[in-house]
């Protein structure tokens, strides 16, 4: 088996979902920070679920839902013509949810912490609020955005219990570097196993020494 | 001119007020703290909705409850001037100025407003890198620059010192004149009220207890709370900032700082009658204990 192959795939995952999540996390996370919708602590709630879950109740479920038998499974088999479990497209739904809160909460703390002042001096000075967002909210949310993304991408790296529910091993469609540890060691592969594990402590190191680095203040808050 | 009428109740505060804003004229919103000035404001700006009533600019609709209508802030024309600043700390002194005009030529326009308040050279400024006098200069002109209907001004020197405050004083009401525009000014000091507006609206606990020019409205309040004396000035000693005006009173001597401008203005010279006032607020009394 190409030994790169899990590690190109995990890169790849975690790119296109943390695409994902500042694509579409921004104008969500904009709504948790500015709605006031009164169901909203239910929204975070759901949002946070991830951080407590066994990454494999989520997946499980997540197989459920977008298995064969399920509307979104059989829905999505009808227009592609292929299932979304085990694929690879099915990873990147999986991955998304589970990563959710690491982008959505760094984001909607960062709108959250601009100063209201600004915003009405904005929308007093005949800006919209589209215009207040791209011009003031998000270039003095830098940092928030950042640090998500960051995190999201660490993350999805990381991700093991919800990748295997969802995705299983099939080499170089599903079989990402965590999961790829997991096979090596079951055949009692230490050697390749322990490559793996030290390249992947070694970058969510480096990641997280610079996430800390860039801006501690921050962090401090979030957690 | 600018028709208020509005209602608001929060928990602890209800405002419940009716004036008007004469056109080009600069009208003071007067009272104590937590008589309701800024959240006037607010609500003429649109940053907040009114309970009832109505806000209408000459024949256009600004907020009318029992028509459901309420111009939100970016349809209004305003500019609004806040206490803090409120400056974009991300942009720069020019972008900041240039943030609300949408015509292009955007930042030679800016460059013109900034050299209007003293401020040529600042254009690649950060807000961060500045005084709070010129911060302040440019929270105006920002203000300003879109062309408002309504200047609102929400005691705009109250976080500057006290030098730097006569100084704007003097900066806004030229500027404020020179452009014509309507403003509506939100203080709790007395001399800004006098030297800045042509009305005053005095609010108390949510209602308007009092308006008119500043000399209507003061007078009868200073006579009753003032204590005065009437003499002849024998001596001034007058330097930029302050004169020292020395009054004959039945024999005894007074010695009271005051404004040289206000001498100026009232040009005032030895051998004139002349009455000092306080506020009672203003006198100590203490009581001679004599030896028996």
């Amino acid at each position: 088996m190409d030994f790169t192959a899990p590690f190109l795939l995990t890169l790849k995952l975690s790119t296109i979902t943390t695409l994902l999540l500042f694509v579409l996390g921004i104008p969500f996370a904009y709504w948790l920070a500015f709605s006031r919708f009164r169901g909203k602590f239910f929204v975070e709630s759901v949002v946070a679920l991830p951080l407590v879950l066994p990454p494999t109740v989520l997946g499980f479920y997540l197989l459920m839902a977008l298995g064969g038998n399920s509307f979104v499974g059989r829905w999505y088999e009808s227009m592609f013509h292929k299932t979304l479990a085990f694929s690879f497209q099915g990873l990147v739904v999986g991955s998304f949810i589970y990563n959710l809160p690491f982008a959505i909460r760094p984001f909607q703390l960062a709108f959250m912490g601009v100063d209201k002042k600004l915003l009405e001096a904005s929308w007093s000075l005949g800006r919209s609020k589209l215009y207040t967002f791209l011009f003031v909210i998000f270039p003095l949310s830098r940092q928030g955005v950042i640090t998500g993304c960051i995190l999201s991408f660490a993350h999805c790296v990381g991700e093991f219990g919800v990748v295997l529910m969802i995705g299983g091993n099939i080499p170089g469609i599903t079989k990402v570097a965590s999961v790829a540890i997991y096979d090596e060691v079951q055949v009692l592969n230490y050697g390749t196993a322990n490559i793996y594990a030290a390249i992947l402590l070694a970058f969510s190191f480096v990641i997280l020494t610079v996430v800390y680095f860039v801006n501690r203040r921050f962090l401090l808050r979030m957690f | 001119m600018i028709k208020v009428r509005v209602k608001k109740t929060w928990k602890k505060f209800g405002l419940d007020v009716n004036f008007e804003i004469p056109h080009e004229k600069v009208t003071a919103l007067f009272g104590p703290s937590g008589a309701g000035k800024s959240s006037i404001l607010r609500l003429v700006s649109g940053l907040e909705r009114a309970d009832g009533g109505m806000i209408l600019k000459g024949e256009d609709v600004w907020y009318d409850e029992s028509k459901a209508i309420n111009l939100l802030p970016q349809q209004r024309s305003v500019g609004f001037v806040f206490q803090d600043f409120a400056l974009f700390p991300h942009l720069t002194v020019e972008k900041n100025v240039a943030y609300g005009i949408k015509e292009k030529k955007r930042l030679k326009e800016a460059k013109d407003l900034l050299s209007l308040v003293g401020l040529s050279g600042y254009e690649r400024y950060y807000p961060g890198q500045l005084s709070g006098g010129q911060k302040q200069r440019v929270a105006l002109i920002r203000a300003l620059a879109r062309r408002p209907d309504i200047l609102l001004l929400d005691e705009p020197l109250s976080a500057l010192d006290w030098e730097t405050r006569r100084q704007l004083q003097e900066d806004l009401k030229r500027i404020i004149k020179q452009l014509r525009i309507t403003t509506l000014y939100v203080t709790h000091d007395v001399t800004e009220v006098y030297k800045l507006a042509d009305y005053v609206v005095v609010l108390e606990y949510g209602r308007v207890t009092k308006q008119g020019t500043p000399e209507d409205v003061f007078m009868g309040r200073r006579l009753s709370t003032r204590i005065q004396v009437v003499g002849k000035v024998v001596d001034i000693e007058s330097d930029s900032i302050l004169a020292a005006v020395t009054v004959l009173h039945e024999g005894q001597y007074f010695k009271t700082l005051i404004d040289t401008e206000e001498i100026l203005r009232m040009n005032l010279r030895i051998g004139d009658d002349v009455v000092i006032g306080a506020k009672s607020s203003d006198v100590i009394l203490c009581k001679v204990l004599t030896e028996t």
